[in-house]
């Protein structure tokens, strides 16, 4: 009996413990199934940190959102796209995640796109991370 | 009829200045900043794409800054306890370096890599420290590029590292920065 409860407690404790592992290997997966926290336009985000950063960080820094918008600026092979207005001061920074790349570089200036990306906060722009095209 | 086209254009040159002045102030949204720690147990990595930075080479003023949540791990878990046990981003959301060089060692129009010196204050996680390091830059043209890199330790900023996993991460994080080629601001 005790043999048993000894090989069962070994048992459990390799099986939780290679949970545990897989658990702690898991890659930061992609975002396209996930359904974003907020809907919002490029101008409306960027004036919302403008208007008040902290509260703007409270309510969507480290949450998906999906923001669309005209591009002002883009440099496509480095995965960089900016929404916003073409004479704004601050944008929407938009890092593409590596696999959104050969569909970033068919698109120019003024082209309106839709993004998920995970915000980050405000610098001089608004940031998204490991952001994904929705449309053109 | 050919002499006197090229001194109106001459004087045209002397007499009217070039609408594009440029300055000797560079700013660079898309700064690399990576970090390493490597022990026997495992090697950490994680870089942010879009640190901001501002260089002056007129006044010799550096100022850097990065989001703290714009750090990306490999592994998802890392990434969680890195924001949310170490760095307490959402109390502490960036990381900002305020500094001086000597503007006299930069010269824009000297070809390959020069080393800066400079100092000034590290701020992250609500620590602010003294911090120098040096600055390679080299220049093409009017445009400028940056690198830099230097080790913090996380006891110097108060990062609390739990006794479980102290032994998988090294005591100093390498920190490396670089800018790409930077245009000089228009004024």
């Amino acid at each position: 009996m005790i043999k048993r409860i000894l090989y069962g407690s070994l048992l459990l404790a390799l099986l939780l413990g290679g949970i545990g592992y897989c658990f702690y290997q898991l890659e930061n997966g992609s975002i396209q199934y996930q359904s974003p926290a907020y809907r919002l336009s490029a101008t409306e985000l960027v004036a919302a940190f403008l208007q008040d950063e902290q509260a703007a960080s409270r309510q969507y820094s480290g949450k998906l959102l999906e923001v669309r918008g005209a591009i002002n600026l883009l440099n496509p092979e480095n995965g960089f796209i900016y929404l916003g207005a073409p004479t704004a001061s601050s944008s929407v920074s938009c890092t593409m995640d590596s696999t959104q790349i050969d569909k970033a570089v068919l698109l120019k200036a003024g082209d309106t796109v839709t993004i998920k990306g995970i915000c980050t906060g405000f610098l001089i722009d608004v940031q998204l991370n490991r952001a994904e095209f929705l449309s053109k | 009829m050919n002499s006197i086209i090229a001194y109106i254009s001459w004087m045209a040159v002397l007499v009217f200045p070039a609408r594009i002045v440029y300055s000797q102030q560079y700013n660079c949204r898309t700064l690399l900043v990576q970090f390493v720690s490597v022990t026997p147990l495992e090697t950490i990595k994680a870089e942010n794409k879009n640190g901001v930075l501002l260089l002056d080479l007129q006044t010799g003023r550096v100022e850097a800054a990065v989001l703290i949540k714009g750090f990306l791990f490999r592994k998802a878990l890392m990434q969680q306890h890195f924001n949310e046990s170490y760095m307490e981003s959402d109390k502490f959301p960036k990381a900002v370096f305020s500094g001086r060089f000597d503007p006299a060692l930069v010269s824009s129009k000297q070809a390959g890599e020069q080393v800066i010196p400079i100092s000034g204050t590290l701020t992250m996680h609500g620590v602010s420290k003294p911090h120098a390091c040096d600055i390679i830059l080299k220049f093409s043209d009017t445009d400028c590029q940056g690198f830099a890199s230097f080790f913090i330790k996380p006891e110097d900023f108060s990062i609390q590292v739990p006794a479980l996993v102290r032994d998988n991460i090294n005591k100093q994080l390498k920190v490396e920065l670089s800018t790409g080629w930077m245009k000089p601001n228009t004024r």
